[in-house]
């Protein structure tokens, strides 16, 4: 447990979500933090961040089906009970969504429908009832459908991407000093980083400011309005 | 007998190992908050010594308990000088955790330094007490 003790004390304070303008270190510096885990620890750190933080790649490619029978296969080498128990937490939310953007598309045979996590058969028995029966269990379930509804994706995003954050939060102040907390760490560091890259007015500007710039350097804005 | 020389010897050498483990835990937390900070860093060496005091305590109540041991007195000797110790072994341990978490929480607000030390002060607190009383029992067990 004493192995941590010098890797949490190294790492920077991550803000609130909402607040995170900018990531307090880069991934390079990360890792290097991250290399006083040891190989065990590294692999179990990666093989969590590619259950927590997918690839779009991965997500494209793969049918449902796939995808939920690679996640449960990464779930079961995951050693600490406590972080699997954030995955599945992911993956539960993620199974909810998927199963109301299912039901908007039309899909009218609930036995279609994968997910993963305790609520896949619950959700297909209840699969024609608003929130498939299961607000009780999840408060956040009626905020989530309405901004489903409405279409505001960005805003949805924004309200899952805050769940699993202070999920992460809780956990990382529970095991302080244990490895639970660095992996909560770094899986709150890839969901900063997410948000920061999708922030599209943040692109748009620093886009202009890099277009700005380079026409600056090469002279070719010059030539543009002359010729313009 | 042994029990006796156990007792004797046990407030130092349990103190001592719960220094090194305090100290340890709260040292290899500083050395993390040296790389994450610009200044302050004597202060995060000088929280992460806080555990060692225990092996202090240790050794004056080693010395308040020193005396000829007979089987008469080596009850009395281990029963007090175990005890002691193991309260300061605890005490060491548990402090040098909270020293982590101050060093840690001080590193992100410098300014609650003072405020973040409260829980070691209390652990240090209870060491106190089993050395204190340590002391005053020991003057009852007989030469």
């Amino acid at each position: 447990m004493s192995d941590y003790y010098t890797l949490i004390t190294a790492l920077p304070w991550l803000p609130e979500l909402e607040q995170c303008k900018q990531l307090p270190l880069s991934r390079i510096a990360l890792d290097r933090r991250l290399s006083m885990l040891s190989d065990q620890d590294s692999e179990q750190l990666m093989r969590l961040e590619g259950l927590y933080h997918p690839s779009q790649k991965a997500l494209l490619d793969m049918t449902d089906k796939a995808l939920v029978l690679e996640w449960q296969n990464g779930v079961n080498a995951v050693n600490s009970p406590v972080l699997a128990e954030k995955v599945h937490f992911h993956m539960e939310v993620r199974t909810l969504l998927a199963a109301f953007r299912s039901r908007a598309a039309g899909m009218d045979n609930p036995a279609l429908f994968f997910g993963l996590g305790r609520w896949v058969a619950h959700i297909r028995k209840h699969w024609f009832e608003p929130g498939f029966s299961l607000e009780g269990l999840c408060p956040y379930l009626p905020e989530i459908k309405r901004l489903l509804d409405k279409g505001r994706s960005l805003e949805l995003d924004a309200k899952l991407d805050q769940l699993l954050w202070q999920d992460l939060v809780r956990t990382e102040h529970e095991y302080n000093f244990q490895f639970e907390a660095v992996v909560c760490f770094v899986l709150r560091w890839g969901i900063a980083e997410r948000r920061l890259q999708q922030d599209g007015a943040l692109a748009l500007r620093q886009f202009n400011q890099t277009t700005s710039r380079l026409l600056a350097k090469s002279g070719l804005d010059i030539q543009l309005q002359g010729n313009g | 007998m042994a029990l006796g020389w156990a007792g004797l010897y046990g407030p130092m050498a349990l103190g001592a190992i719960g220094s090194m483990i305090g100290c340890a835990q709260a040292g290899q937390a500083a050395c993390g908050a040296l790389l994450e900070t610009e200044t302050g860093h004597g202060r995060y060496i000088g929280i992460a010594a806080m555990p060692s005091s225990q092996s202090i305590y240790g050794i004056v109540v080693m010395f308040a308990l020193n005396r000829e041991i007979t089987p008469e007195n080596a009850p009395g000797l281990a029963a007090i000088g175990l005890l002691c110790g193991l309260a300061l072994l605890f005490s060491a341990a548990w402090q040098g955790r909270c020293c982590a978490s101050a060093i840690n929480v001080s590193k992100i607000r410098p300014e609650i330094f003072g405020m973040s030390l409260a829980p070691a002060a209390i652990v240090e607190g209870f060491a106190v007490f089993a050395f204190i009383f340590a002391l005053v029992i020991s003057a009852g067990v007989p030469a």
